[in-house]
């Protein structure tokens, strides 16, 4: 490989269409984790974050000149390639798990003490806590969602989001706005009956 | 700042995002004085941190390997493809217009073929309508308008020629009615076979029926699917049945001429 890592996104993508395999990997490895990481938090399936990630990239090396800097970043153009491909086989596969089918029972929740320093639980309560949360961004309707998965998990900006998700920035404050309260209100309804569940069912022997 | 304005600032405040100082200030104050904003701003910080977790959690996660071997080796592949075979990938725009020339030759192709079906049809001859008597194959003479030597012209034993009805087929028929009414019987009386039939087409390509001076009319059984091979239309669903058609057979042996009866 012997590209510099100084090169931008747009510097790589115009050496791929000039048929430049280190261009074409370089690019892919710089993108692909985040990709990846979309397609699987917005489906829940290792699955279809593969296929998605391939066939985005597929779609970059048949189509590179679809790609316009003018409307947006290349990452952003990838992260809208990715979100069509997940909506598409989530329309068509139905296969990631609703948050309220699943949760009964295992007591996950996300409260005080997922950040709550020494506490010898952390470890678990955290990965437990961060399995319930990932099931609750599952089961928010798609357009919330998308809107959680690249703001809050993706660190994106709105404006960035917006030129993702093809829509306008004001659209996407107001469905990070909305996605956020229905999440917040799944993990209250969830941590709810996971304390009933605790106060009824027989303490457990740990020894 | 009222409750409002604060739930309009609270997801910036909560995910530790740039907002302006003022907003910042006013949103802090307000949870000073209203509990239930203080708890909702205490709760989407929480959030913001379990989904921080969570994408920390994730962060190692990428595609497997062979998703990268899969593809460099699908880049390879196209990289060593000529120009023409990668012209798959041309804009939509283009193959979109690539499409519809397509789709215009197609139909200046069955335009043109139309075209051919009708001046053959046009350049065949009359349609004679044929009352022969019961011993077939009878001597006929080629289309009278074209050989017109009385030579070979069949006796009125051998050969009546009588037009009745209507055509199976639209595109040959005859406009003449019947010569006499004697023609039209047998020599017992009875109605003579009323015959429908196409005009003779030629089957020998390029020749033309008036270079035929004559030879024996065949009536033959064939399948209805011939219609087709010669331009003229077929019921498809009385496919499974025979066709009743005259061959013209020349006195060299070659059959020159074929006309379908109904």
């Amino acid at each position: 490989m012997t590209l510099p890592a100084t090169l931008s996104d747009d510097q790589l993508l115009r050496l791929v269409m000039a048929a430049d395999e280190d261009a074409f990997t370089t690019l892919y490895r710089r993108r692909q984790g985040a990709i990846y990481r979309f397609a699987l938090q917005m489906s829940g399936c290792n699955q279809i974050a593969e296929d998605v990630t391939q066939e985005v990239f597929m779609e970059l090396m048949r189509e590179p000149e679809r790609y316009d800097a003018g409307r947006g970043t290349l990452s952003a153009y990838l992260y809208g390639i990715a979100r069509n491909h997940v909506l598409r086989r989530l329309r068509r596969d139905r296969c990631y798990v609703p948050f309220t089918e699943t949760d009964e029972g295992d007591g996950a929740t996300v409260d005080g003490r997922l950040i709550a320093p020494g506490d010898p639980l952390d470890d678990l309560t955290r990965n437990e806590s961060i399995e319930a949360l990932r099931r609750a961004v599952l089961a928010l309707p798609e357009h919330y969602r998308e809107a959680v998965v690249l703001c809050d998990l993706h660190e994106m900006n709105y404006a960035e989001a917006a030129g993702a998700l093809a829509c306008s920035v004001g659209t996407i404050r107001s469905r990070l706005h909305r996605g956020r309260a229905l999440l917040a209100e799944k993990l209250r309804a969830a941590d709810r009956e996971s304390r009933v569940s605790t106060l009824t069912s027989p303490a457990r022997c740990l020894a | 700042m009222n409750c409002q304005h604060f739930e309009d600032a609270i997801n910036d405040l909560a995910r530790d995002r740039i907002i302006d100082a003022e907003t910042r200030e006013g949103a802090l104050a307000h949870t000073e004085t209203c509990a239930r904003c203080a708890a909702r701003l205490e709760d989407e910080r929480t959030l913001t941190k379990g989904l921080r977790a969570m994408a920390q959690n994730s962060e190692a996660e990428q595609a497997p390997a062979h998703v990268e071997a899969a593809l460099v080796a699908a880049f390879r592949q196209r990289a060593m493809k000529p120009a023409a075979e990668v012209s798959e990938v041309a804009p939509s725009g283009a193959r979109r217009f690539r499409r519809m020339i397509g789709v215009a030759a197609a139909v200046a192709a069955i335009l043109i073929i139309w075209a051919l079906v009708a001046s053959r049809l046009e350049s065949t001859p009359q349609t004679h309508e044929v009352k022969k008597d019961d011993n077939a194959p009878a001597t006929v003479p080629p289309p009278e308008e074209q050989t017109p030597r009385q030579e070979v012209r069949p006796s009125k034993e051998q050969l009546l020629v009588q037009e009745t009805g209507q055509p199976q087929h639209k595109p040959r028929r005859t406009s003449r009615r019947p010569k006499a009414k004697s023609d039209s019987h047998d020599q017992a009386g009875k109605p003579a076979e009323e015959v429908i039939a196409t005009d003779y087409i030629p089957l020998t390509y390029g020749e033309s029926l008036n270079s035929i001076e004559g030879g024996q009319l065949m009536r033959v059984t064939l399948p209805r699917s011939v219609l087709v091979s010669f331009g003229l239309p077929m019921n498809a669903e009385r496919v499974d049945e025979p066709i009743v058609a005259d061959v013209l057979v020349g006195y060299d042996g070659v059959a020159h001429a074929i006309r379908f009866v109904h």
